[in-house]
């Protein structure tokens, strides 16, 4: 499609069959709702994936408690039993 | 034998997490179905209300990790090193989050995502400072030294918190003053209501996420104290059983070797 100059006498008039311009000197506009939904799922995803990891180190942490109580438990028992 | 204990703390950390999940939740539906929508900005302004709180939560999380560092360089103790290193994420964690919602609120208002204005650049430079506490703290081993490097990064880092706050004032910038001491630009009560609700539930999260986060830190530490002293107690006992051995090699034992091997 090309793009003519407007002409002088026509004015601001729109003209749909003379193609289009980018607006000059003004942002692009965005959706805020938009925006709105990203910074919200941002949130709750920083947040969630901070308590996982925290319920993740406290399962390794209990692990590490179990081998411990398997080690203690093993000094514990009777020498008997151990032959 | 049961190593764990449920113990005072569990039923403080139980009732304080209930207390975050009915304030946030209550948070919610203030910001999203009471609070009026702004007649500027449209629905992009609903996320100052968390935007701000997550800012002072990570205030919240940087002084935990200055009372923990300057506890820890004067005592020396497992819980003040605890609680400096939980104060540093919960202030990662939430720095986060202000840098990424602050730019999504910034294309709408400014046309762009990040600008270096003083405000700005100051929050960027505190999460950093605090993200290098975090990788100090992981990629070193768990030594004294390393200890004490981490809470002097602490004190330093709660040395730019002022600088955050009076950048706007010193240096101006682009960044809004909508809290001011004069009243704030809030200028319907329900929008108050859903602001006051939303600090309430930071402040209760980052409290949580600190406690929780400082009694795991603890839990590791005297795991990791308990794993060295066990690990100890072997190495002293193979070493025991090879001096016995040695004593079992005795010159009357060597002897019998030799006739058993002369026959």
């Amino acid at each position: 499609m090309q793009t003519k100059e407007p002409n002088e006498s026509q004015g601001s008039t729109l003209q749909p069959s003379d193609g289009f311009r980018p607006v000059q000197g003004q942002a692009p506009q965005h959706d805020g709702a938009k925006l709105m939904a990203q910074a919200y799922v941002a949130l709750w995803v920083i947040l969630l994936v901070f308590v996982w990891m925290g319920h993740r180190k406290q399962r390794l942490l209990s692990e590490r408690i179990e081998r411990l109580e398997k080690v203690l438990m093993g000094d514990n028992e009777p020498k008997g039993r151990r032959g | 034998m049961k190593l764990r204990v449920r113990s005072k703390t569990d039923t403080i950390l139980g009732g304080l997490t209930l207390l975050t999940l009915l304030s946030v939740c209550l948070a919610l539906v203030w910001v999203f179905f009471r609070a009026p929508q702004d007649a500027v900005m449209g629905p992009v302004q609903r996320i100052f209300y968390f935007h701000v709180a997550s800012a002072y939560a990570m205030y919240l999380g940087a002084i935990a990790c200055l009372i923990g560092s300057v506890w820890y360089l004067k005592a020396r103790t497992l819980r003040a090193d605890a609680l400096g290193y939980a104060g540093a994420q919960v202030a990662v964690l939430f720095g986060a989050i202000v840098l990424v919602t602050g730019p999504l609120w910034a294309l709408k208002a400014w046309g762009h995502y990040w600008t270096w204005d003083p405000r700005l650049t100051t929050s960027l430079l505190t999460v950093l400072i605090y993200a290098g506490y975090l990788v100090l703290r992981r990629y070193s081993q768990h030594t004294e030294f390393t200890r004490k490097f981490a809470a002097s990064i602490g004190v330093i880092g709660a040395l730019n918190l002022p600088l955050i706050h009076l950048s706007v004032r010193k240096w101006s910038g682009q960044h809004p003053q909508v809290i001011t001491p004069g009243g704030g630009g809030l200028h319907h009560p329900d929008m108050s209501i859903a602001f006051a609700l939303s600090m309430l539930a930071f402040t209760l999260l980052a409290i949580t996420l600190v406690t929780a986060r400082t009694r795991l830190l603890i839990a590791q530490a005297h795991v990791r104290q308990l794993e060295l002293r066990i690990e100890l107690q072997m190495v002293e006992l193979a070493h025991d059983m090879g001096n016995k051995l040695q004593h079992s090699d005795s010159p009357a034992d060597k002897g019998n070797d030799d006739a058993n091997e002369g026959a």
